[in-house]
């Protein structure tokens, strides 16, 4: 028995009312099948940087080792068809998901350099709730992150712009790496070990709250780094396809953290070793750089073109308790707030929201639609394919909740459009 | 020192070896090696919930000398005061992590549309006691006295009615009458992102106007009014 497998986006699209936003593809022949459809999406999303590794050739130390998907060609060619048919393209960095669910290994990369992994208080990872995370703390990873984004602009012109996932996991407590915990004794007298998370005590809780809000404010710094690194080398006046967008808002947050004056500082040793002094006073340095620049749009001339920063972002996360809020690290409701994105590409599992009365996509657009920004607001469904991700409980929901826009990320190869397959 | 072990799977007839083989990080350890270096020690134990495994181990050049003793417990030794505190806190932050690991807070703002003052209150505790001692938070329980819980005076005397178009006086936050948001905005992103500039610290004439007009309030004097209004000594009166 035999199936024929085709791209049908436009007539299925159109029975749910949506719009198809991107299709997000890991490997270069779903991406070419992808380009050769009738009628393809409006955007097409690359794996640049994935599970740790960078998809294509790169010269940064810390993921040069990798082999990569992509060839420069590979992408040039992918860049050139979808120019040819009006198909944006981005790259999609997973800046500190190293290692995935189920792929923790005592070979994988954060095994072999585990001070770069972020770990909880049992000094683990908990692989059982989403893999193993790199620490955002971690003067190394931040600064090799930095660093391939500067390539991503520079070599992979070919994009439109990048879809970036910057966040921990909300399930569990991570943040007690030396790195972390030294960057938080130099910001606020205080190491993460001693503060007691389940008191009632109105000072304990403070100190915790602090923390969270910390973490929050320190990777949004970050964030803000890696969006002003790349818009900078890509913006050149009429250099780029996407469309212009100038954000004047300047960034008035008050990012300085108060001081904790009351906490005894003889609980906390202040002075760690040579090697992780210097490195917390680069990264505090880092750190108080990126609190001083306005929004990265600010610096955008007028006139010039600008590439597109979408964010990955939990459509779920502000229905958290402020706990899990930290633990995430992400606070994209900010980020949209600083003009550090152009659009969302939200997260949750829509087919649990079916038949809530109020989902998780209608939730995180309310919140968006408050910021009074411009910014497109996207769906993203994981699916075998586009048209299953169109015959999914989860489309059926987001249409019920008023979604007009999915990005469906293809989670298994694709045939190529038009061939023949044999059926499962 | 004393380690505690996770839990294992472990049946009665398992070779005492092959389960420390099993046992990869410790729980709680009290004593001055690190979890990783614990790690590299492979101890055989058994964890039934009536006996301790006590665990000693010794440098002895670039290993370690392992000796255990496998001690039922009877109840005749007593507590370590330092040690239970030790183990209490870590159940204490288990159970919590468990509580929480499921906990998803309905978004206040998909139910009421604004940050109620219990959601100021985490921040703002001055404030919110200063406000509590003014008759605004008592606007529901004048209207009570007086038998007036309906649509046409509700609006100004309860945020929750005017926010919402419904009130119970059972609800919950029902009681708290005219809440911080009547007068500095919805504070729905200053809550979440805890910005000043996302909060109207001072009410205008206007948003006071709104309910202070006509024959509700004939000599209702804006400055008098904000200074009377103003969170005490909590010096909150600056301009935005």
């Amino acid at each position: 028995m035999v199936a024929t497998v085709t791209m049908g986006v436009t007539f299925a699209v159109a029975s749910y009312a949506l719009e198809l936003g991107a299709v997000w593809s890991d490997k270069p022949e779903q991406a070419e099948a992808c380009l050769k459809a009738q009628v393809p999406p409006k955007a097409l999303i690359v794996s640049v940087f994935e599970e740790g590794r960078a998809a294509f050739p790169t010269q940064v130390e810390l993921f040069a080792s990798a082999q990569p998907v992509w060839t420069l060609e590979q992408l040039r060619e992918v860049g050139k068809q979808s120019r040819a048919k009006g198909v944006a393209l981005y790259g999609a960095l997973d800046l500190f998901h190293w290692v995935p669910l189920g792929k923790a290994s005592g070979d994988d990369m954060l095994a072999k350099q585990p001070e770069l992994m972020e770990v909880n208080l049992q000094r683990t990872c908990n692989e059982q709730e989403e893999g193993r995370f790199a620490s955002p703390w971690n003067p190394k990873v931040r600064e090799s992150l930095l660093q391939l984004v500067g390539e991503v602009a520079t070599k992979l012109d070919m994009l439109d712009g990048l879809v970036l996932d910057c966040r921990l996991t909300p399930g569990e407590l991570l943040g007690y790496s030396d790195a972390a915990r030294v960057e938080f004794i130099l910001a606020q007298s205080l190491d993460p070990i001693d503060l007691l998370l389940d008191t009632d005590d109105p000072e304990e809780k403070r100190y915790a709250e602090e923390w969270y809000r910390w973490r929050l404010a320190t990777v949004t710094a970050f964030f803000g780094d890696v969006v002003e690194a790349y818009r900078k080398a890509t913006s050149t006046p009429h250099g780029s396809r996407a469309p212009q967008r100038v954000d004047t808002t300047p960034d008035r947050r008050d990012q300085a953290l108060p001081a904790c004056g009351s906490r005894a500082p003889q609980r906390v040793d202040t002075t760690p070793s040579a090697g992780a002094a210097t490195q917390a006073g680069a990264a505090t340095k880092l750190f108080s750089r990126a609190r001083k620049h306005p929004a990265p749009g600010a610096a955008t001339q007028a006139g010039a073109a600008t590439k597109r920063v979408l964010v990955q972002a939990l459509a779920d996360l502000y229905r958290l308790t402020p706990r899990r809020r930290g633990a995430a690290a992400q606070d994209w409701l900010d980020w949209v707030v600083n003009g550090y994105v152009d659009g969302l590409l939200l997260e949750a599992d829509w087919a649990a929201d079916a038949g809530h009365k109020s989902g998780s996509y209608r939730s995180a657009a309310d919140l968006l639609s408050r910021t009074g920004r411009q910014v497109t607001c996207t769906a993203l469904v994981d699916a075998p394919s586009v048209e299953e991700a169109l015959k999914s409980n989860a489309v059926a929901s987001l249409t019920a909740q008023g979604c007009e826009r999915i990005a469906v990320r293809i989670a298994r190869p694709l045939a190529p459009a038009g061939k023949e397959v044999a059926a499962p | 020192m004393l380690v505690l072990w996770p839990a294992v799977a472990a049946t009665p007839d398992q070779p005492v070896g092959q389960l420390a083989h099993s046992v990869t990080t410790p729980a709680v350890s009290a004593g001055a090696l690190s979890a990783r270096q614990l790690r590299e020690v492979r101890v055989p134990l058994r964890l039934d919930g009536r006996s301790v495994n006590v665990v000693d181990l010794e440098r002895t050049g670039d290993g370690w000398q392992v000796k255990w003793e496998h001690v039922p417990v009877d109840g005749s030794a007593g507590e370590d005061p330092e040690v239970k505190a030790l183990v209490d806190r870590y159940y204490r932050q288990r159970a919590h992590l468990l509580a929480t690991a499921g906990e998803q807070a309905e978004g206040f703002w998909e139910a009421k549309g604004y940050a109620d003052a219990a959601q100021c209150l985490r921040c703002h505790e001055p404030e919110y006691a200063s406000w509590q001692r003014h008759r605004h938070a008592g606007a529901v329980k004048t209207l009570s006295g007086r038998e007036r819980l309906v649509s046409d005076c509700l609006p100004c005397h309860s945020t929750l009615y005017r926010q919402t178009g419904k009130f119970s006086f059972d609800a919950p936050g029902a009681g708290l009458s005219v809440e911080c948001a009547s007068c500095h905005g919805d504070g729905v992103l200053h809550s979440l992102l805890g910005r000043k500039n996302q909060i109207v610290r001072t009410p205008t004439e206007e948003t006071c106007r709104q309910c202070h007009q006509g024959e509700h309030d004939p000599d209702f004097d804006y400055t008098r009014a904000l200074k009377k209004v103003n969170h005490g000594d909590t010096g909150n009166t600056e301009q935005p």
